[in-house]
């Protein structure tokens, strides 16, 4: 038996090696890199993420080796460099906080190309994460059809969805919010005929009704508090209008906005007349301490007709946890609206360290903005600083960080101006946000050339989310709701 | 029975189907096909196979396609009709009937084309319930108890993978079949696994599915929360109609198969007829020739029965324009206002088509792309359309998104009748200087808006004056304009664009501006000296008489006479302004800005 065992690992072994040594002969040196698709070109990766697999630009087949810095080597050729998941694995482990060197040989019309080695880089930071979560949906303005929230295991290639329009046919689901990346404590809206804030926390679900008569409409964009005791969300009386000039469709708005801080334990908002003023105020987050509570806040303006003088500051208000009450000062963290601009999503890094926000020429929903780039606030010293690396000439937004702070997780719609793709990008200790790259797919061009989906609000998520769906059918379609209340 | 007469009742029924879809409702056969778009791609096949019944879809799916071709589309559809009708004979042959009540037969499928009447039912159902019945013909012709109970262990699952829950006329059939055999316990058995069955899948792979889907067949009907009566009454009439024939006494008279079939023809006819909603299908019908641009028939269809609803109106409006013939006969159809020239877009599939396709050839191209987004993502079944994905590609090419477009063009590659259109706009992706040459597309570059600003729907008319003001080939947009002003009853804003309709239309000014134009002269001036726009001799003299009767007696019944109902002066001073009852909003007095 045991020479049974033997004889496979040596064919496989030799199959293996043979695989990457029928190397292309007689090729010719291009003398430059591929233009490769996703352009994973110098980009910073974790250690055990999905393998990168590409497309060289109009060739007809490829063949790659990718050689470790530290040991190890692995190949892939046909159509697209597809690489085996465990040999991948097994390479950027090794190579960990070292260069992967990846060399390129495509065939264009029958002869073969040697390109220029470009490497890829393995962080030392781990991302332990278990993947993604976002929201897929397809080009429409007030319409949708398919709609659904899924999770993304980033380290293979599965996708599993979380729930799904066919459950809840006619519903529109978004907002859906973990504590630091923390599924067991989640929420999530659900508007249509059967409208609710979903709270669940260990598997124990709650149908909130949000809308009271002291605040403006239902609770939106969420955000948990590191103890998991409270909610912030912010209340948006929100519009939309269309454009007619072929650079830009749609601006969303708010007519009114406030925040407010839910306790979850007793389904009591908590408000305060510094975040219910005339002016907007909208996207609370708490600090990684739960202390502080940042958003955003604009002066009114009539809209839509001056929607573009909406501009946003970071401000930054106190929050008691123990005693669930929202301080009685207001600081402005970071003004730019004096410059012209307009500060949207601010998501401080958990480990305290950093806030990234959104910046963009007016507005608080940066969606079809493409001036739209991600900076980074160091809450130490107040610096602030684009992220260049991971910005690029069309819209960045709707960021988050992984559980450990190192990797950030955006949308941007750099690929075709109208989807927004899911891009991961590591943070250095200094805030140094290295190039991202395009969430990996096993045959990345025909998958995003034939997906119409948009990646609506990416987010890590540390373990895999578990929500009963036939029971969460079932509670949503009965209309029983907990109806919030004020906390006196 | 003789052979020859199940045949000609076959075929009868074969011959009657497709003269029904192709002749009398061939708009039902283009209205389903707008609403998918069938890929041939492994991807697509797989998506289907993901989802229990997901293969009946698909093969729908396949035929449906062909309904691009509404004859084409009709033969498939009568001979899937057809194979109900004969899964339904043989079952009963093989529960021992003969063909004393081979007539019975055709009822299933009568059943169907009436249940069809209905827009929401999908072809899936006819070609599940036919799996499904020739499943249980080849299972009872299996003599074999052993071999029975073990093809049920696996058929029972296939089966319901195939086409979802219409396994219940496979198991039930074959249950009939066992207990016709004397073995109950069997029948019952196979009945009791398909409920398993359907069970594990409702907890395990369907678990994204609601329950009332997953029970009454999601991908049989299109609104997922609800399945309508006669749906059942035609699963139920699959399921009864095999053993009613084999267990009916059997009458020795010749002429009862040959009167049976015709009784059930004729009770079908009837029932089909009322089946088909008359108003519904006139909707589509002149959606299908706006589609086809057959603009004459559009209006001669007008004509014949006067349009009351914004879509019809919108679509005579559109037909209108694109024969040139807007401002000078628009009245002669019953106007409701600027709501049936352009009409809002609502979150669903159907009523925005002919305004989707009006802000298109204005050169709105953005308006246009913002409607076909929400046609397609209106569809109730969520699937996406082919005609609809053509549209959004060449809106996104005007607009130079060439990387869009062609996640829309891909798509349209892998299907049967858009791929050759695909793979000639595919050419042009990312080629400035080809769009810009090209008759329709380079056409609406030149003609689209120059500065950008927020769209109002309630400010159309300003809207059209902007884009008509940007470029003076685009007589469309004017037409648009002043039909805008026309409806709105806005005489200062039609006497702006006076200078514009001179420019334009020279010394012909169309009928209905210059009854515009006199009606809000005659208010100030106590003759027609000096009005600015050249009035015709006919329109001065029906003004006189108009004016005449209208002064006298304003109830006078002669003023809704067909010749006063087709001119301006009727809507003006006759007619109520009607609210657009989906806002609750009346037009003319919105003040909101545009900018």
């Amino acid at each position: 038996m045991k020479t049974t065992y033997r004889l496979m690992a040596v064919a496989m072994a030799t199959l293996l090696t043979t695989a990457c040594t029928t190397r292309p002969t007689a090729t010719e040196e291009a003398g430059r890199i591929p233009n490769i698709w996703p352009d994973y070109a110098d980009v910073t990766i974790p250690a055990g993420i999905a393998p990168l697999n590409f497309e060289v630009d109009s060739a007809d087949a490829v063949f790659v080796t990718v050689r470790g810095e530290k040991g190890g080597e692995i190949c892939a050729s046909g159509k697209i460099a597809d690489f085996d998941i465990d040999e991948w694995h097994d390479l950027t482990a090794k190579n960990a906080g070292a260069d992967l060197s990846v060399s390129v040989c495509a065939k264009h019309d029958g002869k073969w190309l040697q390109y220029t080695d470009f490497k890829i880089h393995v962080s030392q930071d781990q991302l332990d994460d278990y993947g993604l979560t976002y929201r897929k949906i397809a080009p429409g303005y007030e319409t949708y059809s398919h709609i659904g929230i899924y999770q993304r295991d980033i380290h293979t290639f599965d996708e599993s969805p979380i729930v799904t329009s066919t459950l809840v046919p006619g519903q529109c689901m978004c907002c859906h919010t973990a504590n630091r990346a923390n599924p067991a404590q989640l929420t999530q809206h659900y508007r249509g005929k059967h409208p609710a804030t979903l709270v669940q926390v260990d598997g124990q679900r709650k149908w909130l009704t949000t809308k009271t008569d002291s605040t403006l409409c239902n609770c939106m964009y969420p955000y948990w508090h590191p103890s998991g005791n409270y909610c912030a969300y912010s209340l948006n009386k929100v519009g939309q209008s269309f454009m007619t000039g072929h650079e830009k469709f749609i601006e969303v708005f708010d007519r009114a906005s406030d925040c407010c801080v839910m306790d979850v334990r007793t389904n009591e908002l908590i408000l305060s007349p510094l975040l219910q003023t005339p002016d907007m105020e909208t996207y609370p987050v708490f600090s990684s301490d739960g202390k502080t509570m940042f958003y955003c806040t604009s002066k009114p303006h009539r809209v839509p007709a001056e929607a573009n003088q909406l501009r946003y500051d970071l401000c930054a208000i106190g929050f008691d946890a123990e005693r669930g009450v929202i301080g009685n000062h207001v600081d402005t963290i970071l003004r730019v609206t004096d410059k012209g601009h307009s500060i949207s999503l601010p998501r401080p890094s958990y480990d305290g360290r950093f806030l990234m926000y959104c910046l963009t020429d007016y507005g608080y929903f940066p969606i079809d903005h493409k001036e739209a780039d991600l900076w980074i606030l160091d809450l130490r010293t107040g610096d602030t600083h684009p992220a260049t690396a991971a910005n690029s000439d069309d819209t960045e937004s709707f960021h988050n960080w992984s559980s450990d702070s190192r990797w950030i997780v955006f949308s941007s719609r750099r690929h075709d101006s109208m989807t927004s793709l899911a891009y991961i990008a590591h943070v250095d200790t200094s805030g140094q946000v290295g190039k991202p790259f395009l969430l990996p797919q096993r045959e990345p061009r025909s998958f995003y050339t034939h997906s119409l989906h948009s990646y609506n609000t990416p987010d890590f998520t540390t373990t895999k989310v578990t929500l009963d769906p036939r029971a969460a059918h079932r509670e949503l379609f009965s209309d029983e709701r907990i109806q919030v209340t004020i906390k006196k | 029975m003789s052979k020859i007469v199940g045949i000609i009742q076959s075929a009868a029924l074969f011959v009657a189907v497709f003269l029904f879809w192709a002749f009398v409702h061939p708009e039902a056969l283009s209205y389903h096909e707008q609403y998918q778009m069938f890929l041939f791609s492994w991807d697509y096949l797989f998506e289907h196979l993901r989802v229990a019944g997901g293969m009946a879809e698909y093969v729908a799916e396949f035929f449906v396609q062909f309904n691009y071709y509404p004859v084409v589309g009709a033969a498939l559809m009568a001979s899937l009709f057809l194979g109900l009708q004969i899964g339904t004979w043989r079952m009963a042959k093989a529960l021992g009937a003969d063909g004393c009540h081979y007539g019975l037969s055709l009822v299933p499928a009568v059943l169907m084309l009436v249940l069809m009447g209905d827009d929401n039912v999908k072809a899936a159902l006819l070609v599940a319930v036919v799996i499904t019945v020739f499943a249980a013909v080849a299972y009872a012709r299996v003599d074999d108890v052993r071999w029975r109970c073990a093809a049920q262990v696996v058929a029972v699952p296939v089966v319901y993978l195939l086409c979802g829950v219409a396994v219940v006329v496979y198991v039930v059939l074959c249950a009939i079949a066992e207990a016709r055999r004397g073995r109950w316990a069997v029948g019952v058995g196979g009945v009791a696994y398909a409920v398993v069955i359907v069970a594990i899948a409702a907890w395990t792979w369907m678990s994204q599915y609601a329950t009332q889907g997953i029970l009454f067949g999601h991908n049989y009907y299109n609104l997922r929360m609800a399945s309508p009566a006669m749906l059942f009454v035609v699963v139920a009439s699959a399921i009864l109609v095999p053993p009613a024939m084999a267990f009916l006494p059997r009458v020795g008279r010749k002429w009862l198969p040959v009167a049976e079939c015709i009784a059930v023809f004729a009770i079908g006819a009837f029932a089909v007829t009322n089946s088909f909603d008359t108003k519904r299908y006139e909707l589509v019908n002149i959606d299908r020739l706006v589609r086809g641009e057959k603009w004459a028939e559009v209006v001669a269809l007008a004509e014949a029965c006067q349009p009351s609803d914004p879509t019809s109106l919108s679509a005579v409006n559109l037909s209108l324009a694109m024969r040139g013939e807007l401002l000078d006969k628009m009245f002669s159809f019953n106007q409701i206002g600027p709501q049936g020239l352009l009409t809002r877009s609502l979150r669903e599939q159907f009523t925005s088509f002919p305004t989707a396709e009006a802000f298109f050839r204005l050169g709105m191209v953005n308006m246009a792309q913002y409607y076909f987004f929400d046609l397609q993502e209106g569809i109730i079944d969520c699937r996406k359309s082919g005609r609809i994905s053509k549209r959004i590609a060449e809106t996104l090419i005007v607009n130079g998104r060439y990387e869009m477009a062609r996640k829309y063009i891909c798509r349209l590659k892998e299907t049967l009748f858009y791929s050759q259109w695909a793979r000639k706009a595919e050419t042009y992706l990312g080629n400035d200087a080809a769009v810009d040459a090209h008759p329709v597309w380079g056409r609406l570059r030149k003609l689209r808006f120059k500065s950008s600003f927020f769209a109002n729907y309630y400010e159309m008319d300003k809207m059209l004056a902007i884009l008509y003001d940007g470029n003076h080939d685009n007589r469309m947009a004017l037409d648009y304009f002043l039909a805008q002003c026309l409806l709105r009853r806005d005489i200062r804003q039609l006497w702006t664009g006076l200078v514009w309709a001179k420019e334009a239309y020279g010394s012909r000014i169309p009928r209905h501006v210059q009854e515009a134009v006199i009606v809000a002269w005659s208010q100030s001036h106590p003759n027609l000296d000096g009005v600015p726009i050249p009035i015709s001799p006919d329109v001065t003299r029906d003004f006189t008489e108009f004016v005449k009767m209208y002064a006298a007696n304003r109830s006078d019944i002669r003023l809704n006479a067909p010749r006063w109902r087709k001119t301006y002066w009727h809507y003006l001073l006759l007619q109520q302004p009607q609210e657009d009852t989906r806002t609750g909003a009346t037009i003319i007095n919105n003040e909101e800005q545009v900018r």
